[in-house]
């Protein structure tokens, strides 16, 4: 009885702990969510929905796009732009891409620092 | 159980007495020429996104709901416009109501920016208007809906104002509000319309 307490309690605590990119996700909420939405849905034409855009780029388009920020004029957008991030920390920018990767595209994988740091450095 | 059965018909009451009671004047009565007035949107014209004029009288047919935005805005503007389309999804169909979204960046938000915009958001008829027009006529109407609006080169776009949305009668008086940054506030808002609509039925 005392056994299987304990094993409940395990599985309780690792339950709590289930999203491995929770620092990722407040990235996310301070940064992002004002514009795509806590829950990545966007605003209709008008800014993409995280679930629909996320799997059609790549990790280092994705790396580029929140370092340099996008045009949007040059879509046909009435928003002028998306802001450039390009002072946010390594760690944070890969977390927050995990954080993306792992919520909104179904073949993910997890990104390591030194990789997002070369791509951040090498964008155009 | 005895018990319980009282207490659902004491909260039955409740809900119901919640429900008759009238939606509130909003703001404080003022006196003019020796008359108690109620507080009353003043006079204003601005250009919809069809460079149409769009003033007091032609909103007169109307009850409406109002907020304050730019279309550069990077700050709670999306949000709050997120919570404005729950809003013109519900009413898109029905004549007396229209959302009035009116910019804090005139100089940029021409009507044809506007007009951009609202096409990105897909609507497609004219209940939901979005205004430009004089500047310092739009920072004094945003007063007057209880929405705080000033320049501000610290806040993010250059302009800080708060994300509420506002609910007025036909006769230029505020009956409701809802803090558009707080999507769990909107419902009460669609309510609160549907309660206005009933007192012109």
């Amino acid at each position: 009885m005392n056994k299987l307490f304990f094993v409940l309690l395990i599985i309780i605590l690792g339950s709590c702990n289930q999203n491995k990119f929770s620092q990722g996700e407040r990235i996310y909420i301070k940064l992002c969510s004002n514009c795509h939405m806590p829950d990545g849905s966007g605003l209709k034409n008008l800014i993409p929905s995280l679930k629909n855009s996320i799997p059609t780029y790549s990790i280092a388009e994705q790396v580029c796009i929140i370092k340099n920020g996008v045009n949007a004029d040059s879509l046909g957008l009435a928003m002028k732009v998306m802001p450039s991030f390009d002072d946010i920390k390594p760690v944070e920018l890969t977390n927050l891409i995990n954080y993306l990767n792992s919520t909104w595209n179904n073949s993910f994988e997890e990104s390591n620092l030194q990789g997002i740091i070369l791509v951040f450095a090498n964008c155009k | 159980m005895y018990k319980y059965f009282i207490l659902i018909i004491f909260l039955s009451f409740l809900s119901c007495s919640e429900d008759k009671n009238p939606l509130p004047y909003l703001g404080n009565e003022v006196e003019i020429e020796g008359k108690i007035v109620k507080h009353t949107i003043k006079d204003f014209s601005f250009l919809d996104q069809d460079s149409s004029i769009i003033n007091n009288t032609s909103l007169s047919k109307n009850i409406y709901i109002a907020d304050f935005f730019f279309t550069s805005c990077p700050s709670i503007c999306p949000k709050v416009t997120k919570e404005m389309l729950k809003i013109y999804d519900e009413f898109k169909d029905i004549k007396s109501v229209k959302l009035v979204s009116f910019t804090l960046d005139p100089k940029r938000d021409t009507p044809e920016r506007l007009k951009l915009y609202s096409t990105n958001l897909d609507i497609t008829n004219d209940t939901w208007l979005f205004l430009t027009g004089d500047k310092e006529q739009t920072y004094d109407l945003a007063n007057q809906f209880f929405v705080v609006a000033m320049e501000d080169k610290e806040a993010p776009g250059g302009i800080a104002h708060s994300g509420t949305i506002v609910l007025v009668d036909k006769e230029g008086h505020v009956r409701s509000f809802a803090d558009g940054t707080d999507p769990s506030s909107t419902p009460r808002l669609i309510s609160d319309v549907k309660k206005l609509l009933k007192e012109y039925e």
